[in-house]
């Protein structure tokens, strides 16, 4: 991430949560990109792999530092979706049993890992904190105001910014099933149509 | 270095504030480092995100040296104060009991920030 707008965001958030220590905003922090992540998709990756005859399942290892959260979607060289899940994450099951060597694409959302920076912060696309710093900041100060017995607890501000954190996520969700496209429609025809 | 670091940083910014800073004294080491652990403890039941990644491993001050006191920054004056509290609760005069129950009580705010 870059440093600068972490930076600046921790001072926001500093900013509205007088006596907060800074471990306790660096673990919300993380749990707030892990809901953020989890719930808009807004990072994902695609992962090429060769299925082989009569295997039904695969280890997907993505190369982003995060971990596979959510299967978007599966296709093969042609475009056409193909049939599997991921009840376990990134294992994937093809619903039908391949019968010889095919290439295969899974989209795949990430989301935060263990490993963390150097200050110890969670490690993520830089671009996604700084175009959606504020939606960010309002769970972090959501998550922040609503703990009790602490110097900043608020629960009428905790509410507001939950609900505009809740809102910010909707339209991050819209953009990312648009692409960023503007005037876009989410639906599509089917490649196969 | 920073303010309150140490032990010893505790040790002797009590006794300047107990009006206690010449030899013999009236509060030992060993009562004010009583106090100093009883404050950290006191701040974990309070605040346990002054302690995240700790593992509940609480320290334990024995004396009056310069043993590093990690404690955030923003709450060291708090923990004196305890310090400070907890030492004069043994004094019997009027005045020193509400003195003493200012300070812990001045405590607990600021850790808490209300009553």
């Amino acid at each position: 991430m870059a440093n600068a707008d972490v930076t600046r965001f921790m001072d926001n958030a500093r900013i509205s949560l007088p006596g907060a220590v800074d471990d306790a905003l660096r673990l919300s922090f993380r749990a707030v990109m892990t809901e953020f992540l989890g719930a808009t998709n807004i990072w994902q990756e695609e992962i090429v792999f060769d299925t082989v005859a009569n295997q039904r399942s695969y280890d997907l290892v993505c190369s982003e530092p995060g971990v596979i959260h959510r299967l978007m979607s599966l296709v093969n060289e042609s475009d056409t979706p193909v049939a599997g899940q991921m009840a376990e994450p990134a294992v994937l099951t093809l619903t039908t049993l391949p019968s010889a060597v095919e290439e295969l694409t899974a989209t795949v959302s990430l989301n935060v890992d263990d490993p963390t920076d150097r200050e110890d912060y969670p490690v993520f696309p830089a671009w996604i904190l700084t175009k959606y710093e504020l939606t960010i900041l309002d769970g972090l100060l959501a998550r922040m105001f609503v703990q009790p017995a602490k110097t900043y607890t608020n629960e009428r501000l905790s509410v507001l910014h939950m609900k505009k954190f809740r809102a910010g996520m909707s339209v991050v969700r819209s953009e990312v099933e648009r692409m960023n496209l503007h005037g876009a429609q989410a639906w599509r025809f089917p490649s196969f149509a | 270095m920073a303010a309150l670091d140490t032990v010893a940083n505790y040790v002797s910014s009590a006794r300047t504030l107990l009006q206690d800073a010449t030899s013999p004294y009236r509060y030992s080491d060993a009562d004010l480092v009583l106090a100093l652990n009883l404050g950290v403890y006191e701040a974990r039941k309070a605040r346990p995100d002054l302690f995240i990644g700790r593992n509940d491993n609480l320290p334990n001050y024995t004396t009056n040296d310069s043993t590093a006191v990690s404690f955030d920054k923003q709450y060291r004056l708090a923990l004196l104060y305890f310090v400070i509290g907890y030492a004069q609760l043994r004094d019997e005069e009027a005045t020193q009991d509400a003195r003493a129950a200012a300070l812990l009580t001045s405590f607990r705010t600021m850790l808490l920030g209300q009553l």
